[in-house]
């Protein structure tokens, strides 16, 4: 009987500190919400004959193509969000385009093995026994890293391109 | 100033990768494989009030290679193709390569080339084949189109025609090879032609033309068939050497005169002879002199005078022993055939070793002598 009573209370209080630990979650963790897009550029000629570069959503590309990837954050939360990293490998069959990555806020960093990352100009790797600098198309991550907090209801967006190989 | 030199050392430093990225592209030409999905994944990582958060991440719509039908054409030989008239299955080679990303099937279509070139060579004689085998002839088992040619990979053409029976020496007739990219699939079947009027779709493989003129087809024009014949010259003249009555001096055509007979070839053409052989039939009254004192005491009865064009003159000299039994027993390539002619007159052939054969502007004159039946 006594027994029964402890299992009652015990399970009043198990879900006393779930319930506790929901709402600290929620009181405390921003939530970030992500949304990538892929569009691929396209040049039409224009009335004028000039050259126009568009994007278009990338549904199917060719070989030489080039694509920009688009990744929009937000802060959905009501904390400010910190040390916001955003590490992004690519894909093996695209290169990047050299000086393409951008993110305004952002220290730009990459690598070619996924393990040492550096500023563009700061990036070597080893050939032949001798360092050399890193070129971009040897670029195998991209990495951002935003330099100030992201407030809440703030938004961000960081952008690359690549050719298909 | 320094400045300026950090300026100009990163512009030198991005040129040069730009080159390197130039030359990179350039070797693989061959691209990403059509079909290929290609996927983007990012990872956000952060923080909030110094608690590292779950990562989060960024996946991106995953779109699909296309197919780029991209091939060149070109011919395969050094110069034209010399055929002479008549001649069958002369071959003409061609080089297509498939540079696009995607295996691919090839119609074919040669023919006549339509104006620009000298002559043609008989309609409907075209045939365009992958000749495996590499014996001129579309066999079974080959096809007259290119089947599943993979990327990156090249294949010879072969095309065949016919020269018509008479042609002038020299005269070009080019060929216009069509290939047309095709959709591969089935193993030794043509597939139907490439059609790039298909929407880009999300997920679907559609085909973009990167060839040149971005239409899927390739026309080369600019190598075919020269005529390249021996074209033979011939003229017999006739000399009497003397009569009964008058001998050697002055003699004339009578009954018992001894007549010599110059049988002049040479060869104007572009070709070198093989084979050459003279036969020419002793009328029935006249007899074939057998022996002839001025040609040699061995019983020579032939003398034949070979100019070598790249030798030049004086012409070199030689006899030979035309047997009267019909049998060339000394195997000298002359004999006469007592019922070989028409009507079963002697008939006199002369053939190689003894006739040489004839290069260009290369001549030859025959010589035998006959008598003018005296009874």
């Amino acid at each position: 009987m006594s027994e029964k009573i402890m299992g009652k209370h015990l399970f009043a209080i198990a879900v006393a500190i779930a319930l506790l630990l929901m709402s600290a979650s929620a009181w405390s963790q921003g939530t970030l919400d992500v949304q990538t897009t892929v569009q691929k550029e396209t040049v039409t000629v224009n009335d004028d004959g000039e050259q126009v570069k568009t994007l278009v959503p990338a549904e199917s590309v060719i070989p030489g193509e080039r694509v920009v990837y688009t990744i929009t954050f937000r802060n959905t939360g009501d904390e400010p969000a910190d040390d916001v990293v955003i590490s992004n490998p690519i894909s093996e069959n695209l290169t990047y385009v050299p000086g393409s990555a951008f993110g305004p806020g952002m220290a730009l960093q990459f690598s070619v093995d996924g393990i040492t990352f550096a500023a563009a100009d700061e990036l070597t790797v080893e050939e032949d026994g001798e360092s050399r600098p890193a070129k971009p198309e040897e670029y195998r991550h991209i990495r951002w890293v935003m330099q100030n907090d992201l407030v809440a209801g703030a938004q961000g967006t960081v952008r690359f391109s690549a050719r298909l190989n | 100033m320094k400045v300026v030199t950090q300026k100009l050392d990163r512009l030198l430093r991005l040129s040069a990768a730009a080159g390197l990225l130039l030359m990179g592209q350039q070797a693989f030409a061959l691209g990403t494989d059509a079909g290929t999905d290609i996927d983007n994944t990012a990872v956000i990582t952060y923080s909030v009030n110094g608690a590292t958060q779950d990562p989060l991440d960024a996946i991106a719509p995953t779109f699909v290679v296309d197919r780029v039908v991209d091939f060149t054409l070109d011919t395969a030989n050094a110069a034209l193709t010399p055929t002479g008239p008549g001649e069958t299955g002369a071959v003409v080679l061609y080089t297509l390569s498939n540079v696009g990303n995607s295996p691919l099937d090839f119609r074919l279509v040669a023919d006549n080339l339509a104006a620009g070139d000298d002559d043609d060579m008989l309609a409907g004689s075209f045939v365009a084949f992958v000749d495996a085998n590499s014996n001129g002839v579309l066999d079974a088992g080959e096809t007259d189109f290119v089947d599943e040619l993979a990327a990156d990979d090249s294949v010879t053409i072969t095309v065949i025609a016919d020269a018509p029976a008479i042609v002038v020496d020299g005269d070009e007739a080019l060929v216009e090879l069509t290939a047309i990219a095709a959709d591969p699939g089935t193993v030794g079947t043509l597939g139907g032609d490439v059609d790039d009027s298909a929407p880009d779709t999300a997920g679907g493989i559609e085909s973009v033309f990167g060839d040149a003129g971005n239409d899927g087809l390739e026309v080369f024009s600019a190598d075919g068939y020269v005529f390249d014949f021996t074209a033979l010259s011939i003229a017999k003249a006739s000399e009497v050497i003397s009569d009964p009555v008058n001998g050697a001096t002055d003699p004339f055509a009578i009954p018992g005169a001894i007549v010599e007979y110059t049988v002049s070839i040479s060869n104007p053409g572009s070709s070198s002879t093989t084979s050459l052989t003279i036969t020419d039939d002793i009328q029935a009254d006249l007899n074939f002199e057998t022996t002839v004192a001025d040609y040699g005491t061995g019983g020579e009865n032939v003398r034949i005078s070979f100019t070598d064009d790249s030798v030049g003159g004086p012409a070199s000299v030689s006899y030979c022993i035309a047997e009267t039994g019909g049998v060339d027993t000394n195997a000298d390539g002359c004999s006469v055939d007592p019922t070989g002619g028409a009507g079963g007159i002697p008939q006199l052939t002369i053939s190689a070793p003894a006739l040489p054969n004839l290069d260009t502007s290369d001549s030859v004159d025959v010589q035998f002598r006959v008598e003018i039946d005296a009874t």
